[in-house]
């Protein structure tokens, strides 16, 4: 549950910002991770990790790499590392263009390491108050590896991520709730964002049952007030995850805020309706 | 310095001159005292002269004759007067429909014949049918060579806007259309069947690696599996330490599933090319929807001219292949400049543009008729630019600039000639448009290798233009004798007269010509006595009395000049005095050198004597042309003469500084002395002429009759009135005959005699046929009438040396003998006695000496 990110200027926590050699980084993504640190006046801590599985892969005699259009050739370290430290030289190039449009600070790191220790590591050295970015856009079998770093990171309050097809940040901040305790710090989270582009925040109460999401808006009602800077947008019990993030993809929004491990975003399985749905970025807490 | 010869034409015109009146001379001022031959005092007697009356000496206006008060009066003239030959030419040259009927104008500068012309032009072309409109548009197929596209006048720049405006409507249409839910929908289903195939194979396989322990990790170039325990990669010394069946085992299994990797990334590629197309397939479908409604509007509005259907339909196409090109960018930051830039400068929608290269005003009449004044290359034919993009130049189809040609097509094109010859490239380049009929942009860098950069080959543009080239004379002569596509081109030559006939109907006409000066520059109007004296001033600038000049420039130039002294003299309408001062001060402004001339007369530096007598020496005029300025002078010819082998010596000859016609007159006045005074006797003579104090060069021969009065007086050893100043050339019979610059010529010499004084006995001798270019200046005019300077006119040059020796030149009598005393005696004596003392030199042997021989 994302209650606080570090400021700038304090010594504990950051926007992690993880960068994965091995895959393109989505410009979404940078760029959500930099208006996150935006909203919190945090700053970006650009960590990317060489795996550390792959130089140990690579000490085998029979290791071999298959390039993305099915050649075969051997996996050599050497050829390894400097793949890796080109790869890395590149990210960290484009992160700093992208913070540097928005006046936001970046601190580097390369860590040799297995990727989701490397967060853990990191986040734990710079603080509690840690949101993590991944920069690769997250794919249907994704789900396994968020709920790992939710599990390993505990040092983080949110994962920001960016699907394959979201193309961008303006709109309004879109917050999908499933438990209405969670309602409170979600709705701070983005107000933030919001006063960061002026835009608008809109909750999508999410339930399977009419009963339970009618009492949910009511107490939504009663959390919101009479605040004029939040609409509820009308609800109906969903069906299926696919769905909900079919009817957030209408929304046009700027950034989803929702609960990882619940309907919107489930913990196990599938998230290619969410991949396919989603067209801006999310930001996922616990 | 050199003596100007008179116009052939001119010498003509002698029988229009009135009868010379002829009248005894008066004594001379001073008594010869010269010694004359033995056998008879000097004949001073009966010495023909014709001094001309002061009426003749300019051609006065009467200025109540001309039946107006001002220019106000008057309607202005509104084309050229007098030249009808050259109007007629004009009139040919325009109605002839073929492109090597083109028209050279040939006249003086500032004659105010381009403004002529090109108004017939215009008055003609109203008209005449509106020619077409062109465009150059895209050629999809190939690129590098645009499409020209004729459309009826008044539509070019319809089809443009169209254009312009349906891709505007595609710019919002397009993307609102590919962000429909069922475009959405649509292409998100293909991705699902192509993309999601593929990562849920990947993701299958990863999990089956994972059921048999196996890793898949992905790399910075791909994806590598490896064996793992627990979720971990097992390090490689566990591995090793594993049973070597076991190792075998683990490798085994990797191998199969590696083999599966490579199958299902192998088909990435072919996938991807799938997805693309059925993309693209997707787009042309949503596309042609939008497409079709857009474009129904252009084509609705062309669907008479198939060219422009066929360009539609082609940029459909296009259009359908590339959607991409009106759909938002990926980045939303880029997405920002792009929106702004107007479409008609959108590099990504410049291929739909239409360039036109002539559009003309819907509802316009009239052919054009384009004045080009700088038809250098790229002006006239057209051009090729580029433009700089990441360090290259570039080009497209837009760049195409039209020249003069484009413009003036289906109508008139109007050159300076000069300019189009010296501009480089540009006359080539005219004369292969005009013999092949159509305009190709060609780039003279091109052939010359000086340029290697991406260029057009544009199609060509029919041509159908007549041209007109102005130039002077010279320029025509030249092109008609060294090119030889010019007469094939140009076969109408209008030749522009410099001057015409000054008869009653034409001066009407001048003041005419005058008036629509005033109107045309907006000045006082002029009264008629200034009207007068500006018809006066155009036969002076004709140099003739009965001629008019017609230069319009220089006769602007003076009305103009007399408006601003009528403003300064506060007065309403030009006056007379106002045009006077305007004549006065512009030959004050430019004499700087006349003035120095006579300074250097008048103190004696340049020795000229304007009194007394003198023998072998004569003044003869000279004419110094200072670009539109001349000026006469004086200058002392001098001869002496010997006995000897029958030679003249012209120094300025032997010194390089006579032109070859001043050789010329000097031999002719050889030819003369020979055969009247050496047919039966050798010319024992040996004379020199020389020009004293020329240090500058003498061309031109009407010094020829002083030279040869000179000659005479030495022979004759009689003086010669230095009052009187001599100008004319002579022929072989001893006739006087025309030269130029008469009228600068008499008034040098009166400047040299009214500086000093005169005393009535000075004057000018001119060749009778020049009596009709006489238009003086007044003061000129005023001393003759008051008897202190006089004009006079002969015809031979008999009359002459009598008028300047004041002793009668004589004829033979029957007896073949000259009077005695008479000149011809004297001369004819000297040259027997020469040829008698040479005959006995000769005989004698060289030991005789000449002195002896002439005592």
């Amino acid at each position: 549950m994302i209650a606080h990110v570090a400021e700038a200027g304090e010594d504990r926590g950051r926007v992690v910002l993880r960068l994965d050699p091995a895959a393109r980084p989505s410009r979404i993504a940078l760029e959500a991770a930099v208006r996150i640190a935006q909203a919190f006046q945090s700053e970006i801590e650009s960590l990317v990790v060489a795996d550390q599985q792959l130089f140990e892969l690579a000490a085998f005699p029979f290791s071999c790499e298959v390039s993305r259009s099915g050649q075969v050739q051997p996996l050599v370290a050497e050829n390894l590392h400097r793949d890796i430290a080109v790869a890395a030289a590149g990210l960290s190039r484009a992160v700093r263009e992208v913070a540097a449009r928005s006046g936001v600070r970046v601190h580097e790191r390369l860590l040799r390491d297995e990727p989701i220790r490397a967060v853990a590591r990191t986040c734990a050295e710079l603080g509690p108050w840690n949101v993590v970015a991944l920069a690769e856009p997250f794919g249907p079998g994704h789900a396994a590896v968020i709920g790992q770093l939710f599990d390993a990171v505990l040092g983080a309050t949110g994962i920001v991520v960016a699907g394959p097809r979201s193309v961008r940040l303006s709109g309004p901040i879109l917050v999908a709730i499933e438990e209405i305790d969670r309602l409170p710090p979600m709705l701070r989270a983005a107000e933030r964002l919001a006063a960061v582009t002026r835009a608008e925040v809109r909750l999508l109460i999410v339930s399977d049952e009419a009963r339970e999401l009618e009492w949910m808006e009511d107490q939504a009602r009663l959390v919101l007030g009479a605040s004029p800077r939040v609409r509820l947008e009308p609800s109906q019990p969903a069906r299926d995850p696919g769905e909900v993030a079919e009817r957030l993809r209408r929304l046009d929004g700027g950034f989803v805020i929702a609960q990882f491990g619940g309907f919107v975003v489930p913990g196990v399985g599938n998230l290619r309706p969410l991949t396919l749905a989603m067209e801006c970025p999310l930001l996922l807490v616990r | 310095m050199f003596f100007r010869r008179a116009k052939t034409t001119e010498k003509t015109s002698a029988g229009t001159t009135p009868p010379v009146n002829f009248e005894i001379a008066d004594a001379p001022a001073e008594p010869v005292t010269a010694p004359v031959a033995a056998d008879a005092a000097p004949r001073v007697l009966a010495v023909a002269t014709t001094r001309i009356e002061s009426a003749r000496l300019r051609r006065r206006v009467d200025p109540a004759g001309l039946g107006f008060k001002t220019t106000a009066d008057l309607e202005p003239v509104t084309g050229l007067i007098g030249q009808d030959r050259a109007l007629k030419a004009i009139a040919f040259g325009a109605g002839v429909k073929s492109l090597d009927f083109n028209i050279f104008v040939l006249g003086p500068p500032a004659s105010g014949k381009s403004t002529a012309v090109r108004t017939y032009l215009e008055t003609q072309a109203t008209s005449a049918a509106v020619p077409s409109d062109w465009v150059y548009v895209n050629n999809f197929e190939a690129p590098n060579k645009p499409r020209a596209i004729r459309l009826p006048p008044g539509r070019a720049n319809a089809f443009a806007k169209g254009m312009v405006a349906a891709i505007d409507e595609l710019r919002s249409a397009l993307p609102a259309l590919f962000e429909s839910e069922d475009y959405v929908v649509r292409r998100r289903t293909i991705d699902e069947e192509i993309r999601g195939g593929q990562d849920e194979l990947l993701e299958a396989l990863n999990r089956k690696a994972a059921q048999q322990n196996v890793a898949l990790l992905r790399t910075p170039m791909g994806f590598a599996m490896a064996p793992m325990l627990e979720g971990k990669v097992v390090k490689p010394e566990v591995f090793g330490g594993l049973p070597e069946n076991l190792r075998r085992d683990v490798e085994a299994k990797i191998g199969e599933l590696q083999k599966e990797l490579e199958q299902i990334l192998a088909q990435g590629p072919r996938l991807e090319k799938a997805r693309r197309q059925r993309l693209s397939t997707l787009n042309e479908e949503f596309a042609r929807r939008v497409l079709r409604a857009t474009l129904d509007d252009v084509e609705a509005a062309h669907q008479d001219l198939p060219d422009v259907l066929a360009f539609l339909a082609a940029a459909e196409a296009d259009l359908v292949q590339n959607v991409e090109l009106f759909l938002a960018p990926a980045s939303e930051q880029d997405a920002a400049p792009a929106a702004s830039l107007d479409t008609a400068r959108d590099p990504r929608f410049r291929r739909y543009m239409v360039n036109v290269m002539v559009g003309r005003a819907a509802g316009g009449s009239g052919a054009p008729v384009v004045d080009e004044g700088n038809p250098i290359h790229g002006r006239l034919i057209g051009r090729v630019e580029h433009i700089a993009h990441m360090g290259a130049l570039i080009t497209d189809f837009l760049l195409v600039k039209p020249g003069a040609l484009h413009h003036a097509n289906g109508g008139a094109l109007l050159l300076d000639a000069r300019k189009l010859l010296t501009a480089p490239f540009a006359w080539d380049a005219l004369k292969r448009a005009l013999k092949s009929g159509e305009i190709r942009l060609d780039n003279p860098a091109d052939s010359l290798g000086l340029q290697s950069t991406q260029t057009l080959d544009p199609d060509p543009i029919p041509l159908e233009v007549k041209v007109v080239l102005f130039g002077d004379r010279e320029l025509y002569y030249l092109l008609a004798a060294h090119d030889p596509d010019f007469q094939r081109l140009f076969k109408v030559q209008a030749d522009f007269d410099d001057t015409i006939a000054r008869s009653s109907e034409n001066e009407a006409a001048y003041a005419r010509l005058i008036a629509s000066i005033v109107v045309g520059h907006k000045l006082r109007p002029a009264d008629k006595k200034a009207v007068a004296r500006l018809i006066e001033e155009g036969a002076r600038l004709a140099d003739d009395s009965d001629k008019l000049s017609i230069e319009i420039g220089r006769l602007a130039d003076i009305v103009r000049e007399a408006d601003y002294w009528a403003g300064i003299g506060g007065r309403a309408t030009i006056a007379r005095e106002d045009v006077a001062r305007a004549i006065s001060e512009h030959a004050q402004r430019s004499d700087r050198l006349s003035d120095r001339a006579q300074e250097a007369i008048g103190r004696g530096i340049v020795l000229v004597d304007t009194s007394g007598a003198k023998v072998g020496q004569i003044n003869g005029l000279s004419v110094v042309q200072l670009g539109s300025y001349a000026f006469g002078r004086p200058n002392r010819i001098t001869a002496r003469v010997r006995m000897g082998s029958g030679r003249m010596t012209d120094i300025e000859r032997e010194a390089k500084l006579g032109g070859a016609m001043h050789s010329k007159g000097v031999m002719i006045l050889w030819g003369f002395l020979a055969g009247r005074y050496a047919q039966d006797v050798p010319m024992a003579l040996a004379a020199s002429l020389v020009f004293e104090q020329s240090y500058g060069g003498v061309d031109g021969d009407s010094a020829s009759s002083a030279e040869l009065y000179a000659i005479l007086s030495a022979l004759a050893d009689v003086p010669i009135k230095q009052g009187l100043a001599v100008t004319g050339s002579v022929n072989q019979w001893g006739d006087v005959q025309a030269i130029g610059g008469v009228n600068e010529k008499i008034e040098g010499f009166f400047e040299t005699c009214l500086a000093r004084g005169l005393d009535g006995t000075q004057g000018v001798i001119i060749p009778e046929a020049n009596v009709q270019h006489l238009m003086l200046r007044e003061d000129v005019v005023e001393a003759v009438e008051k008897g202190k300077f006089a004009v006079h006119a002969v015809s031979t040059a008999d009359a002459g040396i009598a008028l300047v020796t004041g002793i009668e030149a004589g004829e033979r009598d029957s007896a073949g003998r000259y009077p005695a005393g008479s000149i011809n005696r004297l001369v004819e004596d000297k040259l027997m006695l020469f040829a008698e003392h040479a005959r006995r030199f000769g005989a004698e042997g060289r030991d005789g000496s000449a002195e002896q021989a002439t005592s």
